[in-house]
């Protein structure tokens, strides 16, 4: 009997250590959020000069830092950030090739020999390679021969990844190139530690071994790290750099991480949320670390700066909030940051439901959980969640009697932040999108319906006679897309008071599996590098003549400049603010509300001070529009001193280029956008689970596996069970 | 063929009685002896009142309670369960679902292991009998997507019959789908059950009686099946409890909000847990567990009246 118990007791034992082993033994990340609160990594601005040209850093000395840009009439110069941090621009006395006007993307090797992208006078896009004695060649390429990314290794070899994504090695004497190795996916970066190639996509990672010439499995931590922080957030600013002995690091918009190779750990060092790193405006462009254990990091908007760690610096936090959100927010980021300047004394704890593959209803759940075990966060960023639910359950502070608190400071469209204050306040939406009807003038009249928008479309694609690239053409991977983009214009009429408004459903969605029928028309509505907005891929859609009219909603000031330049391309063409046939809307983003049972009510309180604040809402980000007044006129007076435009190419389908030049807004624009702004009334917002069963029920119509009838039953019934329970 | 009077006049055996009478002092013993099982039970014990009893005298306090008022509101939540229209939904899908099921995978169940209790092979094949209890929840999913989405297996086949597309996710075909489910899930492991009822019925018993002049049919219904009711009730139990549990399949396939056929009470719970109405669901909780207990009591009732007559 002793035995049979020692056994039992004894496998027990081993049981457990087995499971205390693979625990260590899996990859993991260390959170910083975990570790002692002594000493950290501080950030320092370096210099103030932008680089818009800058290159990868490369150290060509001890000394120095450098990155290659065009400098002085047709001489080649380098920008150096000393070891001190002092900056300086030196003329390398180097003169370049004929016709070459502008130069990019620079990369030096060890040695001092410079490998630089470069455009000539025909826009074409060359490569030039300048030893360190002063010899400028330019590389003879194939005929619209990219590279997407190259770099010098430790030993000065030259290797590069070509639009083909192939993994290729320039031979710098001979300027032949060789290719390795050719890629499945398509990898956008390149980077070299040791003697291993990382090239990276949003994807993952691919690893070449140049001692072997081999493909080699990366790190699973790594992996899983870069699902984690880049494939799953899908955060495509960032760059992976050596460091000093075997360690790889990454710096993106959640900070920097550090990973040995080899190893299975990867450790987070400097948290982007309280930093410029999380920042909206300054997207991370590439990577540095010193000899010193600091790092420099350059940025999309041309800044630089140093981070470096600082032992003596100590947080000493008196209170934490807790702030709960769904979804990663970059304005929520924002007021992290700004808040943190402020109250360093307030540890902020940013809990993000839907991370790490965590699906809506567990996130949800997981919430509730929270909440019911008396650990509610302290302010809750609304989007997505069941605010109504969260209200009727009087889990929200009625904010009425302390909305003082940021009244006084900033002017707000009241309108907007407090759109439903009947019978208390208890959210504050601090951005908001507005919808945009586009096309021809004669068209945009009072009565213009959605329906009839759809129907010009049709007509005017007849009259083109067709589009070339039908063949490629899926509706069905659009559906999702349109669904959602109908919701956000006209979810306020298909859903009235929770009940669905089949009739209204149906006409839309079969106005819009009209549209979708045919391919090139109308409301485009996919994501872009112009900020995500739609709208902007509409308004160039338009502005290049390739469709005659289209209506979305714009997330941000750089959308409306987008929208508001059509007029100047197409003269027969205008833009309208708002529906016609559903005015006055505007779309609630960003709602922030403040958990009755929150231990820390003032500071949260103050923490929506902040994000209302012009520091905050003058960010310049893609989830909406300022609602700080002050904030939305400087965002409008941006390019003023500049007189500053940008140019968007797209290609037609006979594969012309078209060109479509953005301007900024004037006064009459201006005037037209606030005045709109103020006199918005009516939210289009739908509950999370309304909206869900809208969007999946819509998709299925458009996908055509059901009928708009059908659609519209499918919404009625979820929803009638919903408000059964 | 065999007549009832032969039958009287088989050996008590036959009849499938507990034959291993324990000596009367052995009995003694037992009821009197001492208490070196405890030590044993108090593990299982403590998880089952920590993990069980516990959160379910809470789930009572609750019943009782407002959640967020903390007041004491006496059968109110109870009253506002049985007049919510989606429990009385939930409730009615999910007995309907086991009125269908249960006895179905029991018939189904018991034929398939009185076939396969003739096979030699039967040791082989029972283990192969478990594999669509180790097929994990994610993969069945997977699979029944595959097979039932609109644009699935089923449906192609069905578009190239020229029968068109049927909505089986969405429409009453639903309930078919999950009840095709449950039993393609349960069916090997409760055959499995059967078998093992089967093969430990002792052969003596078949063998006196065909000595007896019982033929196949004669020896199933007078020897087999009577000797199978421990089985029984025990796979009655386990299946019944299983249908409970068909949930995961249809949460992950239909979401939250099903088709109306196939809205469960684990779905009520599961959404009434997210939108916070834990008073209803420890009301409703409090009912399911009287009527599941009310039921499985009546079960043992029945079974225990069979076998004393």
């Amino acid at each position: 009997m002793l035995k049979k118990l020692s056994a039992v007791i004894a496998a027990a034992l081993l049981a457990a250590a087995c499971t205390g082993c693979s625990d260590t033994k899996g990859e993991k990340t260390k959170d910083l959020s975990a570790e002692a609160s002594k000493g950290r990594y501080v950030e320092e601005d370096i210099q103030t000069e932008e680089l818009w040209n800058a290159g990868e850093f490369a150290n060509s000395d001890d000394t120095c830092f450098a990155d290659v840009s065009f400098v002085g009439e047709g001489n080649m110069g380098r920008k150096h950030i000393l070891g001190d941090g002092a900056f300086t621009a030196e003329d390398m006395g180097i003169v370049l090739p004929d016709g070459i006007e502008q130069m990019y993307d620079g990369v030096i090797s060890p040695e001092g020999d410079i490998f630089t992208g470069c455009i000539d006078s025909d826009g074409n896009f060359k490569y030039l390679l300048v030893t360190k004695d002063g010899e400028c060649r330019l590389m003879e390429q194939e005929k619209d021969q990219l590279f997407f990314s190259y770099e010098f290794s430790a030993d000065g070899r030259l290797f590069l990844i070509s639009g083909d994504y192939e993994l290729m090695e320039l031979d710098t004497s001979t300027l032949e190139l060789k290719k390795l190795c050719t890629f499945d996916e398509s990898p956008d970066t390149l980077d070299i530690v040791g003697d291993l190639i990382f090239c990276t996509s949003v994807e993952g990672i691919s690893v070449y071994d140049i001692s072997t010439n081999t493909m080699k499995e990366p790190d699973s931590a790594l992996v899983s790290l870069w699902k984690q922080v880049i494939t799953d957030s899908d955060k495509a600013p960032y760059d992976i750099f050596a460091g000093s002995d075997n360690d790889l690091y990454l710096v993106c918009q959640y900070g920097i991480y550090r990973h040995t190779i080899g190893g299975n750990i990867t450790e987070q060092i400097v948290d982007g949320l309280y930093n410029s790193l999380g920042s909206a405006d300054d997207t991370v462009r590439f990577g540095r670390a010193d000899k010193d254990g600091s790092f420099y990091i350059s940025f999309m908007n041309g800044e630089i700066r140093h981070y470096r760690y600082d032992p003596d610096a100590v947080n000493e936090f008196i209170s934490t909030l807790d702030i709960y959100t769904l979804n990663s927010s970059q304005t929520l980021s924002a007021a992290v940051r700004a808040f943190t300047k402020v109250h360093p004394e307030i540890k902020i704890d940013l809990n993000i439901g839907m991370k790490d593959g965590m699906t809506y209803e567990d996130a949800v759940k997981e919430l509730t959980a929270q909440i019911m075990s008396g650990n509610a966060p302290d302010l809750i960023m609304l989007d997505g969640l069941d605010k109504e639910n969260l209200e009727e359950k009087g889990m929200l502070l009625d904010l009425s009697e302390i909305r003082t608190q940021w009244q006084p400071e900033d002017e707000l469209f009241t309108n907007i932040t407090e759109y439903n204050s009947d019978g208390g306040l208890y959210s504050v939406a601090c951005r908001y999108a507005i919808p945009v009807v586009m096309g021809k003038k004669e068209q945009l009249g009072n009565s213009y319906t959605y329906d009839e928008m759809v129907k010009q479309s049709l007509e005017s694609y007849s009259k083109k006679g067709g589009v070339a690239n039908e063949e490629e053409y899926e509706p069905e991977s659009f559906a999702n897309e349109y669904t959602e983009l109908l919701t956000q214009l006209y979810g306020n009429k298909m859903i009235k008071d929770g009940k669905p408004d089949e009739a209204a459903i149906k006409e839309y969605l079969e106005s819009t599996k009209e549209l979708i029928s045919k391919p090139c028309l109308g409301v485009y509505c996919f994501e872009n590098e112009y900020g995500a907005n739609a709208a902007v891929n509409d308004a160039t859609v338009i502005a290049t003549g390739m469709a005659d009219n289209a209506a979305d909603m714009c997330y941000s000031v750089n959308a409306l400049e987008h929208v508001t330049s059509v007029r100047d391309e197409r003269e027969e063409c205008d833009t309208i603010l708002g529906l016609p046939d559903n005015p006055n809307t505007f779309r609630p983003v960003c709602e922030l509300g403040i958990c009755a049972s929150g231990e820390n009510r003032d500071a949260a309180a103050e923490f929506i001070k902040t994000m209302l604040s012009d520091e905050v809402q003058y960010e310049d980000t893609s989830e909406g529009l300022p609602v700080n007044c002050e904030s939305l006129d400087k965002q409008l007076a941006k390019y003023d001193d500049t007189n500053m435009t940008s140019q968007v190419m797209m290609v037609d389908d006979k594969g012309m280029e078209l060109m479509f030049t953005v301007r900024s807004t004037d006064e009459e624009e201006r005037a037209m956008i606030k005045s709109y702004i103020s006199g918005a009334d009516t939210p289009v917002r739908l509950d999370a689970m309304t909206e869900s069963a809208v969007n999946e029920a819509g998709a299925c119509c458009l996908n055509g596996d059901i009928s708009p009838d059908e659609a519209a039953a499918r919404i009625r019934s979820k929803l009638e069970l919903k408000m059964k329970e | 063929m065999i007549s009832v009077e032969k039958t009287k006049k088989l050996s008590p055996a036959v009849w499938g009685c507990n034959t291993s009478v324990l000596p009367q002092e052995k009995r003694k013993k037992r009821k009197t002896g001492d208490k070196k099982y405890i030590p044993f039970l108090l593990p299982s014990l403590a998880g089952v009142c920590l993990f069980v009893a516990v959160p379910f005298a809470d789930s009572l306090r609750r019943s009782v309670f407002g959640t967020f008022s903390g007041r004491f509101c006496g059968a109110d939540n109870y009253k506002a369960v049985l007049d919510n229209a989606a429990f009385r939904l939930a409730v009615k899908n999910t007995a309907l679902f086991t009125a269908v099921c249960l006895p179905l995978l029991i018939v189904l169940s018991l034929m398939t292991a009185l076939i396969l209790s003739r096979l030699k092979a039967v040791r082989a094949i029972r283990s192969v009998l478990l594999f669509p209890l180790a097929v994990p929840t994610a993969a069945m999913v997977l699979i029944w997507r595959l097979l039932f989405d609109d644009h699935g297996m089923i449906n192609g086949m069905l578009d190239d019959a020229g029968i068109g597309t049927v909505h089986f996710l969405d429409s009453k075909a639903a309930f078919a789908v999950l009840a095709a489910s449950y039993i393609w899930k349960n069916l090997g492991y409760t055959v499995l059950l059967w078998l093992t009822g089967i093969m430990s019925i002792s052969e003596s018993l078949s063998e006196a009686a065909a000595v007896d002049g019982a033929g196949s049919f004669g020896t199933l219904i007078y020897i087999i099946l009577p000797n199978l009711r421990p089985a029984a009730y025990t796979i009655t139990i386990i299946s019944f409890l299983n249908s409970f549990k068909v949930f995961r399949e249809a949460y992950l396939v239909a979401g939250a909000y099903p088709h109306d056929s196939i809205y469960l009470l684990q779905h009520l719970f599961n959404n009434w847990f997210a939108n916070m109405e834990l008073d209803k669901i420890a009301a409703a909780t409090v009912m399911v567990f009287a009527v599941i207990s009310a039921a499985v009591s009546l079960l043992r009732r029945v079974w225990d009246k069979e076998a004393s007559t």
